[in-house]
């Protein structure tokens, strides 16, 4: 419990440094642009970072939304079986999350081995593209991860269905 | 044989309340090996990746961001008691403020759910003082989120114009002006509700005070002030305006309004963070839907089998809304969005239907969806917010529902109501 409790404090430092980073850029951006002239045009790789920022965002908060029961689902009718049935169920969905998150995990790493071989870089940043497609890996990793700690019963990610 | 089961695929994992991800993303795996088995694995990440890294779509993390700053501050319920200010007096008072206050928390936030939230716990309690029944007071509230689907800042708009290429900023102005039609609908039935159950409304509150309180409100309103002005006057476009009104949030929360310290704003950017996650990670498996339905040839199909059977434009404008009314009920908009828009938009176009009235007629049932039983997620919003048991809200909800479908109606086959301020702006 104490190494999750240490990812969970990883992943919400991590989320709220690079939303807060992201949001300082791009206003950043529309600054610098206001005051105009060839200032402007060394921020020109603002945006790709941005982008590049909110995709690690976006991947990064997969697990905790997991966690928290904020992944959207039509919950209502399974709500209606049977607890015995219900409770079957649920470790079902689990395994099938668990499944396909470390299926994608695994596409999405030989795409960034097969990305970094080519030496593709990012237009404006020139970071190696093979790195930018970490950001499913962790991201379908960490959300395996509590579809798998939900599946042996670690965290209850289902609270408000069993009330 | 095959698409049927996939097909089956995703309806049995609906049902049985697996997360929407999966939903989609299962049965897009299947139809992969199924159908494309030779297409290299690569193709499947980078179709998710690409369903996400497009600068249009930053637009929606900073305005959830700043919706959830303005909804756990002071901002909303400053703007609320601007709208309060000034029609709380009329008849029917109370229940005008609900729906003119979900337009004005609409045009900051562009989200349904955040709206119901917001108003929900603000006014829910007047609205009862002032003598509305339950049922009414219920349905009032859930209903007139909806315009923050169409009122920009829109989410809905942005996923729309990102999945067709069509111009957000029109969008938006066309948003506007389906989003004031439709309050002006559902004012229309609180004016009639009123005079029925004799509800009573404020003093009529003299000019000298509103200007009062106008100003005194004069943060909140910065708002709107900066995304619609902003936007509009050229200076800054939507995703730009989104991150700008982030900090405008967060300065006057914290600095102005003294309502947020490091704490709770570390708490909220975390909140957004998770809430950008679940919109994105369905978009970024949409992505994956779309590319499968271009590579079947899906909308071609559909061109083949109307012009087969005589289908005209009308034809296919009812066929539209009612695809889109049933998914609505139980899929979520962007998920409905995600499914729908890419075999029928090129349809649309062919039938020489407008981008933006498309997108309006699109969104708006959609936003009837988020209202509509069984699976209406507005309904469940207002149900945890205003602990309430679900029948009471549905039952409460449908008289909306049916003025929302006369506006359906008159949006699906007027389009001038949904194109009159877009061509006013941009001629």
């Amino acid at each position: 419990m104490k190494a999750l409790t240490a990812l969970r404090a990883v992943e919400r430092t991590v989320l709220i440094a690079l939303f807060l980073v992201m949001v300082c850029l791009y206003t950043g951006s529309v600054v610098t642009r206001e005051i105009g002239g060839t200032f402007a045009s060394r921020f020109a790789w603002i945006e790709e970072a941005v982008r590049i920022m909110n995709l690690f965002l976006v991947f990064l908060a997969l697990g905790l939304a997991l966690e928290r029961g904020k992944h959207v689902g039509i919950t209502n009718m399974r709500g209606k079986l049977p607890a015995p049935v219900l409770s079957v169920l649920l470790k079902f969905i689990d395994l099938v999350g668990l499944v396909m998150c470390f299926y994608v995990a695994w596409l999405a790493l030989d795409l960034v081995q097969f990305v970094l071989k080519t030496g593709q870089r990012s237009p404006t940043l020139g970071v190696p593209m093979g790195y930018i497609y970490l950001a499913p890996v962790c991201g379908f990793l960490l959300l395996g991860l509590r579809y798998g700690l939900s599946l042996v019963g670690v965290i209850d990610r289902y609270q408000e269905v069993a009330e | 044989m095959i698409l049927a089961l996939v097909l089956i695929l995703a309806v049995v994992l609906l049902v049985a309340g697996f997360e929407m991800l999966l939903v989609l993303g299962l049965p897009a795996l299947a139809y992969k090996e199924a159908f494309y088995p030779r297409l290299p694995d690569a193709a499947v990440v980078q179709k998710i990746v690409g369903g996400i890294d497009h600068s249009t779509l930053l637009a929606i993390p900073f305005f959830i961001f700043a919706a959830n700053l303005m909804g756990s501050g002071q901002i909303a319920r400053q703007l609320i008691g601007v709208v309060k200010a000034l029609v709380g007096h009329t008849k029917g008072g109370m229940g005008h403020v609900v729906v003119g206050g979900s337009m004005a928390f609409g045009a900051v936030s562009g989200s349904a759910p955040a709206t119901v939230a917001a108003m929900g716990r603000m006014v829910y309690p007047e609205l009862r003082k002032a003598g509305y029944s339950d049922r009414f007071s219920l349905g009032l509230l859930v209903s007139s989120a909806e315009t923050a689907l169409l009122i920009p800042p829109s989410i809905t708009l942005i996923v729309y114009g990102w999945i067709t290429g069509t111009s957000i900023a029109k969008l938006f102005a066309g948003g506007l002006a389906v989003g004031l039609f439709l309050g002006l609908a559902f004012s229309v039935y609180v004016r009639i509700q009123a005079a029925r159950d004799g509800v009573t409304h404020d003093p009529r509150m003299p000019w000298p005070d509103r200007l009062r309180t106008m100003w005194d409100a004069k943060w909140a309103l910065g708002m709107p002030v900066i995304i619609l002005g902003g936007i509009y006057s050229g200076i800054i476009t939507p995703t730009e305006a989104a991150a700008v009104s982030v900090v405008y949030a967060i300065l006057v929360e914290m600095f102005v309004f003294r309502a947020l310290d490091l704490k709770g704003l570390a708490k909220i950017t975390e909140e957004s963070a998770v809430n950008t996650s679940i919109i994105f990670v369905l978009l970024a498996m949409g992505g994956l839907i779309a590319f499968f339905v271009t590579l079947a040839q899906v909308p071609n199909e559909i061109i083949a089998f109307l012009d087969a059977s005589g289908a005209g434009k009308i034809t296919f404008l009812i066929v539209v809304n009612i695809l889109f009314f049933i998914a609505g009920m139980f899929i979520d908009p962007n998920s409905t969005l995600l499914v729908l828009v890419p075999p029928l938009y090129p349809v649309a176009m062919s039938f020489g239907i407008d981008p933006v009235h498309f997108g309006m007629l699109v969104t708006l049932n959609v936003s009837l969806g988020m209202i509509t039983p069984p699976f209406g997620l507005d309904i469940f919003v207002a149900s945890s917010t205003l602990n309430k048991p679900v029948e009471d809200i549905i039952r409460g909800v449908w008289p909306f529902v049916l003025v929302n479908l006369i506006v359906l109606l008159l949006v699906t086959y007027i389009p001038q109501i949904s194109l009159f301020i877009p061509k006013l702006i941009y001629g």
